[in-house]
């Protein structure tokens, strides 16, 4: 697995490629862990480059959504392949993640959850 | 139906699971072209999650597949040794509508969202966890 980590102002954007899988969640859930550590709690995972998820990835993804939260931080999820996509459908996480077709509207996503969360 | 069977036996590990995954949605792709590439996901997915299931909690050191195809359907099988365990029995989808944040329990239960027949069978001594799927279409 491997990670391009950005900024897009205070967010921190991550695009991960390979599969996020049992073996590799926790790779993924360590690169989060660090930067959270650095106290940045706005989060935008790019997941068009991740072929494959399983059911271990997508408790790593309502893992961290809760962390951040809990944190009064926000996780955002952005263009997800359509493999990806139906893990998210049949389980019905959709309901409780934050997914965005594309990577600016991801961006926008977490602008408007940032502002949705400073004012609670 | 059966026109072609493919029998793989593997080390127990999520190395092989990721290792199978490749092997059959190749197999798959080069059977039934880019038309069905919604069941292969599927059947991707749910074969996945069935040997995910095997590695976490079988305890044996090598699992078998078999995976067989005609020109409309896949039956995907994982034969485990050991004591009787029927992973079919209770499942059930996390309720994600309530406010309860759910980590875990989504394995088997898309397994059962994913294929159009599941089914589990104890037969000498192993395990026969079994999945069908329908391509629609098919080919031919």
């Amino acid at each position: 697995m491997e990670f391009n980590v950005g900024m897009d102002g205070d967010i921190v954007v991550i695009e991960i490629q390979g599969d996020v899988v049992a073996s590799s969640i926790d790779e993924m859930k360590a690169q989060v862990a660090k930067l959270m550590e650095k106290n940045f709690k706005y989060f935008l995972l790019d997941l068009n480059k991740v072929n494959f998820m399983d059911s271990s990835g997508l408790g790593a993804c309502m893992a961290l959504n809760k962390m951040l939260l809990d944190k009064k931080g926000v996780l955002v999820l952005c263009k997800p392949t359509d493999s990806v996509a139906k893990v998210f459908k049949v389980t019905r996480a959709e309901l409780k993640l934050s997914i965005a077709p594309t990577r600016p509207d991801g961006v926008k996503l977490a602008y408007a959850k940032i502002s949705e969360s400073r004012s609670k | 139906m059966a026109d072609e069977i493919v029998k793989l036996r593997l080390p127990s590990t999520f190395d092989s699971v990721a290792a199978v995954r490749t092997q059959t949605e190749a197999l798959l792709k080069d059977r039934f072209g880019a038309s069905a590439s919604s069941e292969i996901d599927d059947i991707s997915i749910a074969s996945t999650e069935m040997m995910n299931n095997a590695v976490e909690h079988s305890g044996t050191e090598f699992f078998d597949v078999e995976i067989t195809f005609d020109n409309c359907a896949v039956v995907f099988s994982l034969i485990t040794e050991g004591a009787e365990f029927d992973p079919t029995k209770e499942i059930k989808m996390p309720d994600l509508d309530g406010d309860e944040t759910h980590e875990g329990g989504f394995g088997i239960a898309m397994v059962k969202e994913l294929s159009d027949e599941m089914m589990h069978e104890y037969r000498e001594g192993k395990n026969v966890f079994t999945i069908k799927k329908i391509i629609k279409g098919g080919i031919g």
